[in-house]
């Protein structure tokens, strides 16, 4: 019959780090120094600041004032700092809507990349620049007929000389017509294997030969994501990131990195913040029911995501606990919008509201990819379950999802 | 749970899981109400429920967290003990006010629905007056969480600032049951004798409400641990069309969100019971608020989909799973709704700067004292 066993579902360590004076500490010097910023004009809060706010300034000024590369080694410009110590300095950036994707995917998990499987001479070459809030990278993994089933991709890397030729198509590539550099996933074997084997992950120069980005205009009218097409392009052995045919464990490593940041949760909390700065009778019992809900899941998933970052040091062993923490952390950010709807016909407003306006205009239309980007939340759960009845170790499951 | 904790509070809570599932009712189908007297007996002569007293004072020492972590421990096990009232409350109390340990089990006087909203409840008529130095106790509480297991009741009278003991043998105890089956006694008191001393009322008053809600929230994930093994093992088991209910999407799918409630609020109570300890004698309540608004709210979804995930079997009360889905619905009310808790929460935060709300959600900063300050003022009933 059953078993009675006790024990948690998925092991998660406390991040009591997160909540530290140290913490406490280095996130207010962050605030004073964006509070400092934004009254000099410097740069407009926006929803999603971390995927849509490009701005080359922003992540430059970042990397002059250290706050770059918080958990890199000194050794290559960073800070030697923990992973929460990055987290907390992710978070000001966060609350701040500031305009920080130029220098996000390189700094959040091609720099740790490199660490992990890159040459010396890999690292030398980019983390410094990466800290320095110069180098900007886009990551090539989705293809038009390959999005959550990344074992499916097409994009095909052919020896040539010491490099290889790469041709495919990329999509839904994140700032691509932006970025300097393309960290890409492509099929090596010859002849090519199929599914998670034979995959390489290359660097390719965005301004290479054969490299064409065109941008896809999203319904909320901006241009962040593009399509981009590879026309045997040439890259040396030395864009070889990791090992040749091995680029699935490093991929599967890469989106734990993704998935656990703090911008799963707070990439709508801007808007919180204006509502509760313009809107008043925020202590009357249904309103104040409705942010109180918004502050206790807030707290929940710092302290869940918190206990999952404390958790990575083996990327290997954490991919169930991160896609839970994403998916429950973008339902977060995405049901906070509608909260928000929900309440505001009973708020008063405390002067001008254009800037709550502008916001939840941003946050409504950039709503919808917030349980799709990082993983479809739908495919996260499958792995979750999967590991679930894996680890309960009855036989009688045999069968794949229908 | 237990990975991380210290090894001699590991050896603790084995021994409290020996003693629970020595319990040899464990087979039975149950109905009714009924104390597990062999497994509280056992609990008391081990010293289980003295943890968190000190040692000075008749207990056994240890830190407040330990006995959150029993009571996590017997919520996931199949027995039925007034562990967290009389541990996390009673004894507390009555180190408080000074009253010999050796006349637990000391419960709260308190109805512990009242913060629900739910129950159609007068304030507790209560009152302890004194003639000629002696003191005398008149009064009806009702949802006297276990009130049958007491050997000795405490209360707050807040007029006269006093807390006052009263033995169970002078009141007339008149048994009730929660959703979950456990005893929700009304307790009545004609001129019953007490004795006093003199308390801050605000401070234990406040002290004594998120103690519940702490400890109701450890339990809360306790069964939820155990709901979620049962519907692993269910859906792993159970042969429908060809293959195991597992194998079906939509299972996962569930299985998925019913796993992430259950890590959230271990995590999320795990979080606010550290702060006990580490303030005992002003327990951190914003974590605790959070933590207790979670777990009930989580409550409600996991039972739901704990049930839809066993299918008819689920609702069978021969059937263990809806022993632990019935604690859910009781005990999701008790100390606290999540709508008492969530709006508690959000009329603090609203009357907040807006600069100041974010250290709500990482219990840092200035504000956090302030809230704190705000926070210990006497909570509204609702």
């Amino acid at each position: 019959m059953t078993r009675n066993r006790t024990g948690p579902l998925l092991r998660l360590e406390g991040a009591e780090a997160a909540r530290s004076d140290g913490a406490r500490k280095l996130a207010q010097q962050v605030r004073e120094l964006l509070d400092d910023w934004r009254q000099q004009g410097l740069y407009e809060p926006t929803i999603d600041g971390w995927l849509t706010g490009f701005s080359e300034k922003m992540s430059v000024r970042l990397g002059e004032a250290g706050l770059l590369g918080m958990a890199l080694p000194r050794r290559y410009g960073g800070q030697s700092g923990s992973a929460i110590d990055r987290y907390v300095v992710t978070e000001e950036l966060l609350l701040a809507g500031a305009p920080v994707a130029a220098h996000w995917f390189a700094e959040r998990q091609v720099a740790p990349a490199l660490l992990r499987h890159g040459t010396e001479a890999q690292r030398a070459r980019f983390i410094p620049k990466i800290v320095a809030g110069q180098c900007y990278f886009s990551i090539g993994l989705s293809e038009p007929e390959a999005g959550s089933d990344l074992a499916s991709v097409q994009t095909r890397a052919r020896r040539f000389g010491d490099g290889w030729r790469i041709t495919g198509t990329k999509v839904w590539t994140s700032q691509a017509h932006r970025s300097q550099y393309l960290l890409l996933l492509a099929r090596s074997g010859e002849p090519p294997a199929e599914g998670r084997r034979g995959l390489t992950q290359f660097i390719v120069p965005l301004n290479a030969d054969g490299v064409t980005v065109s941008p896809i205009q999203s319904m909320d009218g901006g241009k962040h994501f593009t399509e981009v097409h590879l026309d045997e392009v040439y890259v040396s052995d030395d864009d070889v990131v990791g090992v040749v045919g091995d680029a699935w464990n490093q991929v599967m490593e890469e989106l734990t990195y993704e998935r656990t940041g703090a911008e799963r949760m707070l990439s709508t909390f801007p808007l919180l913040l204006e509502a509760h700065r313009a809107l008043d009778g925020w202590d009357r019992p249904g309103p104040a029911a409705v942010l109180g809900r918004l502050l206790v899941d807030a707290f929940a998933l710092r302290e869940t995501v918190t206990s999952v970052v404390a958790a990575m040091a083996d990327p290997q062993r954490s991919s169930a606990a991160t896609a839970l923490a994403k998916d429950v952390a973008t339902r977060y950010e995405q049901r906070l919008i509608e909260d928000l709807r929900d309440v505001r016909p009973v708020l008063e407003e405390l002067g001008s509201t254009s800037e709550l306006n502008r916001l939840s205009r941003q946050a409504m239309l950039a709503g919808p990819t917030m349980t799709l980007r990082g993983g479809a939340n739908e495919v996260l759960r499958a792995i979750v379950a999967r590991d679930l009845i894996r680890r309960s170790g009855n036989k009688a499951y045999v069968g794949s999802p229908k | 749970m237990s990975e991380g904790l210290p090894r001699e509070w590991s050896e603790v809570l084995d021994g409290v899981r020996r003693v629970a599932q020595a319990d040899a009712s464990l087979g039975e189908t149950r109905s009714g109400t009924r104390l597990d007297t062999a497994v509280w007996q056992d609990l008391q002569d081990g010293g289980f429920t003295l943890v968190g007293a000190p040692e000075e004072a008749g207990g056994l020492g240890g830190p407040q967290e330990l006995a959150a972590h029993i009571t996590q421990v017997l919520a996931e096990s199949r027995t039925s003990v007034p562990y967290a009232d009389s541990v996390g409350l009673g004894l507390w109390l009555a180190v408080q006010g000074g009253f010999a340990l050796d006349d637990a089990p000391y419960l709260p006087l308190i109805d512990v629905a009242q913060w629900s909203g739910s129950h159609a409840h007068s304030d507790p008529a209560v009152k302890i007056w004194s003639d000629a130095g002696r003191w005398t106790l008149d009064g009806r509480v009702p949802r006297v969480s276990w009130a049958r297991a007491a050997s000795h009741f405490l209360l707050v009278e807040p007029n006269s600032a006093l807390l006052a003991r009263v033995a169970a043998r002078d009141c007339v105890i008149q048994p009730g049951s929660n959703l979950a089956d456990e005893g929700f006694d009304t307790v009545m008191a004609h001129a019953a004798p007490v004795e006093v001393v003199d308390v801050d009322v605000d401070a234990v008053v406040t002290a004594l409400l998120f103690r519940g809600a702490l400890f109701r929230a450890n339990a809360l994930v306790g069964a939820m641990r155990q709901v979620a093994h049962l519907t692993v093992d269910y859906v792993t088991s159970r042969m429908q069309f060809g293959d195991a209910l597992a194998s079906l999407g939509a299972v996962q799918q569930l299985l998925a969100e019913l796993a992430a409630e259950v890590v959230v609020c271990d995590t999320t109570v795990g979080a606010a019971t550290r702060d006990l300890t580490r303030s005992e004698s002003s327990p951190l309540p914003l974590d605790i608020a959070a933590a207790k608004a979670r777990a009930s709210r989580a409550a409600g979804r996991v039972s739901a989909i704990a049930h839809q995930l066993h299918g008819a079997m689920g609702i069978s009360q021969e059937y263990p799973l809806q022993y632990w889905t019935r604690r859910l619905l009781a005990w999701r009310d008790e100390y606290g709704t999540e709508q008492f808790w969530e709006e508690w929460l959000g009329s603090r935060a609203a009357v907040l700067p807006t600069e100041d709300l974010w250290e709500l959600v990482t219990s840092a900063g200035d504000s956090w004292q302030t809230a704190s300050r705000m926070a210990r003022a006497r909570p509204e009933r609702t």
